[in-house]
């Protein structure tokens, strides 16, 4: 089957990088125990139950079919290329987190995302949830990375690396936090103490850390004229604690019912942090292979250091192809901010690496010429 | 993460109330009583003990106390297990193991926190004792063997109501054993799943006994099928939940995958056809007929494993938002059923 063109600069590039990447880049533990999953560049669908013996096999995979987009599974397998679920064997799962821009509000969405309404065609700049011309809910969306997105994003890992340190005494050496490839962080926990938790223990994880089902009536204890909070130290009592000195002005205040339903609401807005609660509960995930390439970006899933989402190197982290050009041309209107860079009208000349975001990321351009 | 070593000296006592303990399984190895000869008198109340136990499981009833006899209890501990295995209906072990988890319970209740701790410590949780915790809790138990063995998602266990800590949930000595229960329970199914009773003599009073039970639980569960059967639903309500993504859907919203995944496995669960299902998408803005027909036969198990997908239980329901309502049961099919019932023996009582 012929490849579109774009398609055959992406395989080139994405081959040039596959075979120079090195062990050490692809953070796999236990790789023998995963399975994998590979789409490839002018193909449909996605290949399933493979498995590597070695790192060795699956750079040797990369580097030979280049593939688009590369996964691996969360879980633990005895047998990881078995056909079915059952006959896998599921030995455990390591705990995993998304960090997704979509849910994170960012100021920047006017500056790069688009939406077109499907049912009046009204269109413009943002990610509206319903159109503001007819109010319908039919949009089509066309959504960017920018810096900032990445650097709100980062905030949220941050918070979340913290709280599971504060709280569920994990270490930061039994974290693997990575870009996802294009619009967020994942955050792997892959202590032992994790691996065999069942859903509904996942579950009650991402409950706390989005401080869903947080009840005024089990936090709170009656007092002269009001009500305090039960505690003041630990978990969600220590962070309405803080809040409440914030609020009331004094610390451990007796307030009304009702002035704690809205504190609580508001510490919740502020302290929880916005994971993607099915990624975390589904002990069964396939999820971005860290080392490889996104095929809807261009960029690195790569390994991140605390240090790297605090200094806001993100991206010098991520891009890849960052020598050589490319002209491209735009057919309609350009996204206003891509990445690190401004992008107009008049662009004709990119870094290699935006240009091929654009590309794969389904800019319309009229034109894409390496220089 | 360090525990504190826990120093307790267990007496023929403790092996007596808690038969689980690798104490207990040690002493009757130590006296050399291996099922396979157990001397004739000791067999007999042995057996008639663990009679006495497996009927209370089937009939869902208390545990007798433990036998005053040490040795005795340990027996008819693993006796009972024996025939749960021989047996291997899951809704008998679990019934046995409830039982048998709720008197551990109550007599845990009564001990000093030492041994409560220790106890735990053996069924698996890691657990700290606290001195003269300024809290008012004594326990401190690690974090994720808390939240696998809550007994309830919900009210003063949810783990964002806890007093949390690096790792640790503080908690009360009754919510302490209360832990420890559910762990023992899971504890007990595991153990009956592990046996192995090839290659093993048994004795022919435990094999007779098996056989009564197993006849004795073959008419318990006839019972409970004939109370099923006459309850069948015939069409029951939506629960609000479902009803509101259905009228998402009308209203043309655009609703989000896993409503989508909700609805469908809702549907079919309740016995519509995948065409059927298809009909009630139909209103989506994004309706692409081949896509979604694809979708609704894999969830409905058509394709890919052949397994039916259920809807998504209450819980999880609430987690990803899609709860709109306190309707007081845990899983939306259990709405769904009993509504229906009640139609149904609303419909009796009018045909008579």
């Amino acid at each position: 089957m012929g490849r579109p063109p774009s398609s055959e600069v992406a395989l080139r590039l994405f081959r040039s990088y596959y075979r120079s990447l090195k062990a050490d880049e692809v953070n796999v533990t236990e790789l023998s125990r995963r399975e994998f999953a590979f789409s490839y560049f002018g193909e449909e669908g996605m290949h399933r139950h493979i498995a590597f013996g070695s790192t060795v096999q699956l750079l040797a995979h990369l580097a030979e079919r280049a593939p688009r987009h590369a996964f691996y599974s969360t879980a633990y397998y005895r047998d990881p290329a078995a056909k079915n679920m059952d006959e896998k064997g599921w030995e455990g799962s390591d705990l995993v987190f998304d960090i997704d821009i979509d849910h994170v509000e960012t100021p920047c969405k006017e500056l790069h995302d688009r939406w077109v309404c499907k049912s009046c065609g009204a269109s413009g700049w943002g990610a509206p949830l319903a159109c503001p011309r007819c109010g319908s809910e039919s949009i089509e969306r066309h959504a960017w990375v920018c810096e900032t997105c990445l650097s709100v994003a980062s905030d949220e890992v941050l918070r979340l690396i913290e709280l599971l340190e504060s709280d569920f005494g994990l270490s930061g050496d039994e974290m693997l936090v990575t870009f996802s490839g294009h619009r967020g962080f994942h955050v792997h926990v892959e202590a032992p103490a994790v691996r065999e938790l069942n859903q509904d223990a996942r579950r009650e994880i991402v409950d706390y850390i989005r401080g869903v089902g947080l009840e005024p009536d089990y936090m709170l204890v009656k007092a002269r004229g009001g009500y305090r909070l039960r505690a003041e130290t630990y978990g969600w009592y220590g962070r309405c604690a803080r809040w409440a000195i914030v609020k009331a002005g004094v610390e451990n205040p007796t307030l009304s019912k009702r002035e704690w339903e809205d504190l609580l609401r508001e510490c919740v807005k502020r302290e929880a942090v916005a994971v993607d609660e099915r990624v975390t509960i589904d002990t069964r995930r396939l999820i971005r292979l860290p080392g490889s390439l996104h095929g809807k970006s261009g960029l690195r899933v790569a390994r991140l250091s605390v240090q790297d989402l605090e200094g806001g190197s993100v991206l010098d982290k991520v891009k890849v192809f960052i020598r050589g050009e490319a002209v491209v041309e735009f057919e309609g209107e350009p996204p206003r901010r891509i990445l690190d860079l401004e992008v107009g009208y008049s662009t004709r000349v990119l870094p290699l690496y935006a240009a091929l975001y654009l590309l794969l990321n389904g800019a319309k351009l009229s034109k894409f010429e390496l220089k | 993460m360090a525990v504190d070593k826990l120093h307790v000296v267990l007496s023929a006592e403790d092996v007596r109330k808690y038969p689980f303990l690798p104490e207990a399984l040690e002493r009757v190895r130590y006296l050399g009583l291996t099922i396979e000869d157990i001397a004739a008198p000791l067999l007999r109340s042995v057996v008639e003990r663990a009679a006495k136990y497996l009927e209370a499981a089937i009939d869902s009833l208390e545990l007798p106390p433990p036998s005053e006899d040490c040795d005795e209890e340990a027996l008819a501990y693993l006796v009972s297990l024996l025939i749960l295995k021989i047996i291997s209906d899951k809704m008998l072990i679990r019934r046995f193991s409830v039982a048998f988890s709720k008197r551990v319970f109550r007599l845990l209740l009564s001990e000093d926190n030492s041994k409560v701790a220790y106890v735990l410590s053996q069924l698996g949780l890691r657990v700290k004792l606290l001195g003269a915790a300024p809290s008012g809790y004594t326990f401190a138990i690690n974090v994720f063997d808390y939240i696998e063995n809550i007994p309830e998602r919900r009210g003063q266990w949810k783990l964002a109501h806890r007093l949390v800590e690096a790792g640790w949930v503080l908690a009360s000595k009754v919510e302490a054993v209360r832990l420890g229960e559910e762990a023992l329970k899971k504890a007990v199914e595991e153990r009956v799943e592990g046996l192995r009773v090839d290659g093993v003599r048994i004795p022919d009073a435990i094999y007779s006994l098996a056989e009564v039970i197993s006849r004795k639980w073959s008419i318990k569960l006839r019972e409970i099928r004939e109370a099923w059967a006459s309850e069948a639903p015939r069409g029951g309500e939506f629960p609000p939940c479902i009803r509101a993504i259905i009228d998402d859907l009308k209203a043309g919203k655009n609703i989000p995958h896993s409503a989508r995944f909700a609805l469908a496995a809702f549907l079919l669960n309740v016995g519509m056809s995948v065409d059927e299902v298809l009909e009630v998408f139909k209103s989506a803005p994004d309706f692409n007929e081949r896509v979604a027909r694809y979708q609704v036969e894999h969830i409905a198990g058509m394709r890919g494993s052949g397994k039916r997908y259920s809807p998504y239980k209450c819980d999880n329901m609430r987690t990803l938002g899609l709860c709109v309502a306190e309707c007081g049961v845990k899983h939306p099919l259990q709405y769904y059923w009993r509504s229906a019932r009640r139609g149904a023996q609303g419909g009796q009582a009018a045909q008579q």
